[in-house]
């Protein structure tokens, strides 16, 4: 299975958490500013341009009413049928008659101008501003109403037909006076209007967008008996700085002519006005009543949803920003919380390895931290340990030498061969064996292979030779004898814990009692414990010198001295059971020594 | 790690750099403004005469080859007052007012005065011009042409007494002032004349009509001449003559030579007008070369006009 660290998992965790609020909260502001501000922006713009589209129609309705009045007008048509016969006369009928435009230029919006022009060459008007000297009568759209004999609505022209005046966008309309009896044109009425302060506007500029006065050909006429759809639709762009007729449009914005055409006035369910997308361009429209003119709004889709790309890109840099930031906190509060982990499993496997010099370093003031330092407590505690027993094996190895040392006792050596010569030259062959064999087996079972430990079987073996060598030195003075019960022969104490106290026995009890003495070899369990015992019957110790022994025993004081021993069979044994060994020694100046070694049954092993 | 804070670092300033420069382009599209040489202020472009001055003064500049930003008040004096602010965002070097009265633009000029831009006053004057420092004004006789009026109607009236009704200008402004003045000065001279009554045309030509014939019904009879402060008021006065039957009875007389004005003379019944000279365009770019230039100019540039009656109208051409 495959391993998943914690740092992953937080990592996935902390990420996840907190990405899914951030993502989910982009999403909602997204969808908020689509909905609110993108559906705002659309209102406001529907909102002006219906207003400008409604100033416009309520204008030129008024417009019309004055136009159509006036023409009717019977005095201006007395005027203009009269023909002049002096100049003053006809200026005396333009002071008459402008003076009765100006009359009733307070009931309609001074933006409305009415020009008055008369086939009889007067020229009336309701306006401050100077005429411009020429022919009117000459001029194309005089001639297109005077024709047309009906009124006529032209397109917005930058220069006024009539005035110099700074306005710079005009609407007119020709209206045609005609002699009631006859039908004979008299003239005609233009009424111009002001539009600038209408259709400027400062947002459409900023907003990049474009506004155009669309007007459809609503004609038709008759070919070969077919009634066909005049198509003479034509449009005004208004600029910044004046006006683009249809040729200028075509040139420079080609791709607004396509939009326009959809704009499919004749369809029988054409909206008045509507907003939607057409061929990359947010476009508004409104349809005017007077005269079916539509003001229509293009603005680049781009610009349109600009404020939304603007969001959106923010957006996404922040989302961004945020996702990162997160997977950096994450990524850092992960470490910080799996860093001392890994550094502390590092450290265990090193431990593992044998390494118990290695610390965790942790600075963290947390669990983390207390485990660390606990850690460093047991690595330390372990080395101590280890520390302890390499010593304490040291020792144990050093207690060995030192007895095998003293086992090798050149005395003991020298005494023992010099024994066997003389048994030899007294050609006494099965003693010198016996002796040799003894020997042989006392040194084999001394070094046991090398193992500190024998089964006491063995330990008693060793004894067992080393008696018999000495039996045959002291035959008259020693005496031995071993007693072991079957059921302890087969634990396993350390080898020579018996043979120096029977050396000791031998050398400080036995030999300097003149009667001799003997030496008994016990080995049983009682009450859950293994007692081996080496009994003398020899010299004994002065209660002092027993007080002596039985503290240095105690405080586990092995030191070179007469009872070293003694001390040195007592030390190993702790090391080897430690405290559930105990050594005894009791002695009775002039009877004899007893020296026990009693040994928990639970410390021991076969 | 330390890669990772550095790109971080790296996001967020790349990201501080884009909002910088987006911020930035949306101010700088809507705040810049390219510094111009001269700007304008206008009083109005709503009759002949200011939509004269309008057209020469922007010709004139424009044959001269200056960058100029103008702005029309429309009568407004409020709105004057921000296109001036609005016009010194352009940093001109000279900006030319055409004050919409004497008094209400203090404030505005005396922060010009405080920046290198100088001030020319065109055709109209401020109160408190002493203060503030002006470079140069541009203008007419207006005191000459008020006296020139009350010296035609005196000889009209060849010792005949006389009611004179004055029809006051624009109300507040400097050239209605100076008219008034200049007229009222004058007919001190002629005892058998007297201004009967003062009403306001405010250089409405519809204004001037409906007082006139308010004054007119209700007191009919009582005046024997129109003195009309501009051939706006005039054009008024003369409609509502016309309207109560009274054209040729009353003769009117005013100021500034448009070309409706020509007609009324034509028509019979308006005694003449006194020629205020709108052609200001020439002289003002004149004036404004040689100021750049270090050369030294005149305060006072003051236009004399023509008088026009039946007799001369021929030479009157108007505008």
């Amino acid at each position: 299975m495959k391993k998943k660290s914690i740092r992953d998992k937080l990592l996935k965790n902390f990420a996840l958490f907190s990405l899914i609020p951030v993502i989910l909260f982009c999403v909602v502001m997204l969808f908020y500013i689509l909905v609110n501000v993108q559906e705002k922006r659309k209102d406001e713009i529907c909102s002006t341009l219906g207003n400008q589209a409604d100033q416009i129609d309520k204008i030129l309705q008024q417009a019309y009413q004055i136009g159509q009045t006036v023409a009717d007008d019977e005095a201006v048509n007395q005027i203009l049928a009269n023909k002049f016969q002096t100049e003053q006369e006809q200026h005396a009928s333009e002071i008459k008659l402008n003076s009765l435009l100006l009359g009733t230029s307070g009931y309609f919006d001074g933006s409305v101008k009415v020009y008055i022009i008369g086939e009889n060459g007067g020229l009336y008007k309701n306006s401050p501003y100077s005429l411009k000297e020429k022919e009117y009568t000459q001029e194309d759209w005089y001639t297109l109403v005077k024709e047309q004999k009906e009124s006529h609505w032209f397109e917005l022209h930058s220069e006024s037909y009539f005035a110099e005046t700074a306005e710079t966008e005009f609407i007119s309309l020709g209206i045609p006076v005609s002699e009631a009896r006859t039908g004979r044109i008299l003239g005609c009425v233009m009424v111009e209007i002001g539009v600038s302060d209408i259709l400027r506007n400062s947002h459409y500029v900023e907003d990049g967008g474009e506004l155009y006065l669309f007007y459809p050909d609503t004609k038709f006429r008759i070919v070969d008996e077919k009634v066909e759809l005049y198509d003479n639709d034509r449009l005004t762009l208004i600029q910044k700085d004046g006006l683009a007729e249809q040729e200028e449009v075509e040139q420079l914005r080609p791709e607004v002519l396509k939009t326009t055409k959809l704009l499919t006035y004749w369809k029988k369910d054409f909206p008045q006005k509507s907003f939607g997308a057409v061929s990359g361009y947010m476009t508004a429209y409104q349809q005017m009543d007077v005269n079916d003119w539509i003001l229509v709004y293009f603005l680049p889709q781009v610009n349109y949803y600009r404020l939304l790309i603007v969001v959106v890109t923010i957006s996404l840099f922040v989302t961004a920003l945020l996702i990162v930031g997160s997977v950096y906190v994450s990524y850092k509060v992960a470490g910080s919380i799996t860093r001392p982990i890994l550094s502390l499993k590092e450290n265990v496997e090193r431990v593992q390895e044998g390494d118990f010099e290695t610390t965790v370093t942790c600075e963290a003031e947390d669990e983390i931290g207390e485990l660390g330092a606990q850690f460093n407590e047991m690595v330390v505690e372990i080395r101590n340990l280890m520390d302890r027993i390499r010593t304490e094996h040291e020792r144990q190895r050093h207690y060995e030498l030192l007895l095998l040392q003293a086992q090798i006792n050149p005395h003991f050596l020298y005494n023992t061969l010099d024994s066997l010569m003389w048994l030899i030259r007294m050609k006494n062959q099965e003693d010198a064996e016996n002796m040799l064999d003894a020997l042989t087996r006392f040194f084999k079972t001394g070094l046991n292979k090398g193992s500190e430990r024998v089964a006491i079987k063995n330990e008693i073996s060793n004894v067992e030779s080393y008696l018999t060598i000495q039996l045959m030195r002291y035959k008259k003075k020693l005496s031995f004898s071993i007693s072991v019960d079957e059921e302890v022969e087969s634990y396993i104490v350390p080898k020579l814990i018996l043979q120096p106290l029977v050396e000791n026995s031998i050398y400080h009890g036995i030999k300097g009692k003149d009667k001799g003495g003997s030496i008994e070899i016990k080995g049983t369990k009682k009450n859950g414990r293994v007692i081996l015992c080496v009994e003398d019957t020899g010299l004994g110790m002065p209660p002092k010198q027993l007080g002596k022994i039985q503290r240095m025993l105690s405080e586990g004081i092995v030191e070179e001295s007469d009872s070293y021993g003694l001390t040195n069979v007592n030390e190993r044994l702790k090391l080897f059971f430690g405290e559930g060994c105990i050594m005894k020694v009791d002695s009775t100046d002039g009877v004899g020594t007893k020296v026990s070694i009693e040994i928990r049954e639970e410390c021991m092993h076969v | 790690m330390k890669k990772w804070g550095l790109a971080i670092i790296g996001i967020i300033l790349a990201g501080m750099t884009v909002c910088g420069v987006l911020g930035k382009y949306e101010k700088t599209k809507a705040e810049d403004h390219e510094n111009v040489q001269i700007t304008v202020s206008f009083c109005n472009i709503k009759n002949p005469r200011t939509t004269a001055i309008w057209k020469d003064v922007l010709e004139n500049l424009d044959l001269a080859h200056f960058t100029v930003e103008w702005r029309d008040a429309d009568s407004d004096m409020e709105k004057q007052q921000t296109d001036i602010r609005e016009l010194m965002e352009y940093s001109p070097e000279y900006l030319v007012v055409m004050p919409v009265k004497t008094i209400g633009l203090e404030e505005e000029l005396r922060k010009v005065s405080e920046t290198d831009t100088r001030i020319i006053l065109l055709d109209r004057s401020i109160a408190g011009s002493n203060e503030i420092p002006i470079l140069a004004e541009i203008r007419t006789d207006q005191h000459w042409e008020g006296e020139v009026c009350a010296n035609l109607l005196n000889q009209y009236f060849a010792g005949r007494e006389g009611q004179i009704l004055e029809l006051r200008g624009e109300s507040g402004s400097s050239i209605s002032r100076e008219h008034s003045t200049g007229f009222r000065n004058q007919l001190r001279e002629y005892e058998n004349l007297e201004i009967k009554g003062s009403i306001e045309g405010n250089g409405d030509r519809g204004i001037a009509r409906n007082n006139v014939m308010n004054y007119l019904l209700n007191s009919p009879g009582s005046i024997d001449a129109i003195f009309a402060d501009t051939d706006e008021d005039g054009i008024g006065a003369v409609s509502a003559l016309e309207e109560l039957g009274l054209r040729g009875q009353i003769p009117v007389v005013s100021i500034n030579g448009i070309k409706d004005i020509k007609t009324a003379i034509q028509a019979g019944g308006y005694l003449g007008t006194i020629e205020a000279v709108p052609y200001m365009g020439k002289i003002l770019s004149e004036l404004i070369q040689k100021d750049m230039q270090g050369t030294e100019i005149s305060y006072e540039n003051i236009l004399h006009g023509s008088i026009f009656t039946k007799e001369n109208l021929d030479e009157m051409q108007g505008y």
